[in-house]
């Protein structure tokens, strides 16, 4: 359980080369509106400085823009590596273009939330809320 | 006179670039509208109507739809299935194709770098070196046909490719028809692709014009792109406003080296979209003419006629698309694809109703083809040439973008501080400025779908339960990218290495000097130089050893 009266950190960015940072930049103006702190990590990251980041920034929710098809190979390594690292208590989230069937795909990887384009942001930050307020 | 009762004021009458509309449009309206001098007959300067006198009566435009996946193979296929349904092609049955490449391509990694990771093959199509353009290219007409490249990172590497694949299969750079987007403001902007500093990526984009104008007088060396400015955030003012700053940019820089404008001029081509909103793309493209035949006239003082066409390739809008009900985006690109050519483009290509999920099928590839067949051949809107030409509002329309799209300009000048084009967008990339403009239009787009604002049916009126429908997906097999890397590395291990190093040395030291690098450039891919070698000879020299 998130701590009473700490603000929510949640980690915000894109995995492989990839420009496209509409939704990731949508995403983090709504989370910061709605009173949640964001650790804008940008593009063209690795897993690796995904969950580096995660661990030193203290986050507790990374969320992961995919725009280009790549979201289960790179989410798959990403929640690996989360695993190795002992750090797989923090929730991993994504959005961006993102086939329906793939949705229980992502999820059995130990995806929590799959947010494909035009979720409104208002249905992400209740999610957010609600995931962490169950959490622990 | 209003009715009583009649709220007008509650709904907005506005275009989505936010251009309020009257309730009605006539003469008194235009009447500072001179029919000689602002509009002009089709194919006459200011080209309003058009820059040619017969428009779509004596030839279609060119279709292409952007494509490319998994590997040069597998695209060449596809690209030839899709030329038998008419599409892929200009008015004559050559082949015209507009190619994308990978992420990796596009940052100037090859396929086996692990920064390419997840990425080869996945959004377009994987080139290392001058045999995957070969194996691309090898049973196409390279002298009729036509190539569109849109290649955001690289554009000299792979233009000196194309060239140097072009030269083994037989054909001379003179006689290379298509165009390669060498924009760097654009990739800078709406790509976010900044592998070298502004100032050398302008450079190098000198060299490629240079280099064509000299060498290469039917390849269109600059292909100024304002379209993925609109899914970043901008509206069709502000796309208009930047592409054409950005290409006054080109010219300035171009007329500082020493290029005769009339030279130069007439093969700079441009890239627009077109959206939903259908009298606004119509009137924005019968603006952008008549703005760009004024600036080159008047603030360049180019005579030659064809240094004022606006020739433009327009791409329909897939940020108006939605994944919820995928099919209704065949109803948007049709609207979309009917404003484009009453605005009186020279190439369209219309995005699949699946771009929402993932990258087309070829069945959704042929719906697009098929949209474009019967706006030319069955709406009948191609058998008179600009046929909204004279309506009040849409010349109202045109001259109130032109007026908005010249005061654009005029903002992008002031951001910097010599007064010139150039100056102020270098300046403008370089303080972050434009950027933030179109961060803050992507904002606010949300923000009015959300609000519902902006209706978008499907998403915020009129949503089904079931949001996404299932529709078919095109999935890129991962083992294509495996192969390419094996493939690569084989490649590596077979060539002259001797021969490398050397090239690889004239080409820093051309870098270094201020010669024009394509020469060896184009030497350097016949001699089986890779993407990536040639890119770290750049990221060597200008970014000084900061990050290679």
């Amino acid at each position: 359980m998130v701590e009473a009266g700490k603000r929510l950190r949640v980690l915000i960015g894109s995995i492989g080369l990839d420009g496209h940072e509409l939704g990731a930049l949508i995403v983090s103006r709504a989370l910061q509106n709605a009173g949640i702190e964001v650790v804008y990590l940008g593009l063209n990251l690795t897993p690796e400085e995904v969950v580096e980041a995660a661990i030193q920034e203290d986050v507790d929710i990374i969320g992961i823009s995919s725009m280009s098809g790549i979201h289960i190979e790179a989410l798959s390594d990403l929640i690996r590596l989360l695993k190795e690292k002992g750090a797989d208590n923090i929730p991993v989230i994504t959005g961006g273009i993102i086939p329906p069937e793939d949705i229980p795909i992502l999820k059995k990887i130990g995806v929590k939330g799959v947010f494909p384009a035009g979720t409104p942001t208002e249905k992400i930050i209740n999610f957010i809320r609600n995931e962490l307020s169950l959490k622990g | 006179m209003k009715k009583e009762g009649y709220k007008e004021e509650e709904r907005r009458f506005i275009t989505r670039s936010g251009i309020p509309l009257s309730r009605v449009y006539g003469p008194e309206d235009i009447s500072d509208i001179s029919y000689s001098k602002d509009i002009g007959e089709p194919g006459k300067y200011p080209f309003t109507r058009g820059i040619y006198p017969d428009m779509y009566r004596s030839f279609g435009w060119m279709k292409r739809q952007p494509m490319g996946f998994s590997s040069s193979e597998h695209t060449a296929e596809r690209y030839k299935r899709l030329i038998k349904k008419g599409g892929q092609v200009d008015h004559r049955g050559a082949p015209a194709t507009t190619l994308l490449f990978d992420m990796p391509t596009n940052y100037g990694y090859d396929s086996d770098n692990p920064r390419a990771r997840y990425q080869v093959g996945r959004v377009g199509l994987p080139v290392d070196h001058v045999e995957d353009m070969i194996e691309l290219m090898k049973d196409f007409p390279m002298d009729r046909g036509f190539t569109n490249m849109v290649i955001h990172g690289s554009p000299a590497i792979l233009l000196a490719m194309y060239i140097a694949a072009a030269e083994e299969l037989g054909y001379s750079p003179s006689k290379l028809r298509g165009s390669g987007k060498n924009d760097p403001f654009q990739s800078y902007l709406a790509e976010r692709i900044q592998l070298l500093p502004i100032e050398d990526e302008l450079r190098l984009c000198m060299d490629i014009l240079e280099y064509c104008t000299e060498n290469m007088p039917y390849w269109n060396p600059i292909s100024v792109s304002g379209f993925s400015y609109r899914p970043s955030g901008l509206n069709s003012i502000q796309e208009l406003g930047l592409t054409l700053a950005s290409a006054m940019a080109y010219i300035e820089a171009a007329v500082e080296r020493g290029l005769q404008i009339d030279r130069f001029a007439p093969r700079i081509s441009f890239f627009l979209s077109a959206g939903i909103d259908f009298l606004e793309e119509i009137s924005k493209f019968r603006a952008a003419r008549r703005i760009w035949a004024k600036i080159m006239k008047d603030r360049f003082g180019a005579k030659n006629p064809k240094s004022m066409l606006f020739r433009v390739y327009c791409l329909t809008l897939t940020s108006d698309y939605t994944a919820q009900q995928p099919l209704i985006n065949l109803i948007r690109g049709t609207i979309q694809g009917l404003a484009a050519v009453l605005g009186g483009i020279q190439a369209l290509g219309i995005p699949c109703y699946d771009e929402a999920i993932g990258i087309p099928t070829e069945e959704s590839q042929i719906l697009s083809i098929r949209t474009q067949q019967i706006i030319e051949e069955e709406s009948g809107i191609c058998n008179t040439v600009d046929p909204l030409g004279g309506s009040y509002c849409i010349e109202w329309l045109t001259k109130k973008i032109e007026e908005e799209v010249n005061g654009y300009i005029d903002h992008i000048i002031h951001m910097g501080e010599d007064g010139t084009v150039l100056g102020g967008m270098i300046a403008g990339v370089k303080k972050g400025l434009i950027l933030d403009e179109i961060n803050e239009g992507a904002l606010k787009r949300q923000r009015d779908i959300e609000s519902g604002r902006t209706t978008v049916v499907g998403l915020n009126k009129y949503r089904e339960e079931e949001e996404i429908q299932h529709i078919p997906v095109f999935r890129v097999d991962p083992k294509i990218s495996q192969e390419k890397i094996i493939k690569l590395q084989k490649f590596k291990k077979n060539r002259n290495l001797k021969k490398i190093k050397k090239v690889l040395r004239d080409l820093e030291d051309v870098t270094r000097s201020s010669k024009n690098v394509m020469p060896v450039l184009i030497e350097a891919a016949k001699s089986r130089v890779t993407l990536e070698e040639a890119m770290n000879v750049f990221r060597k020299v200008f970014l000084k050893g900061d990050r290679v």
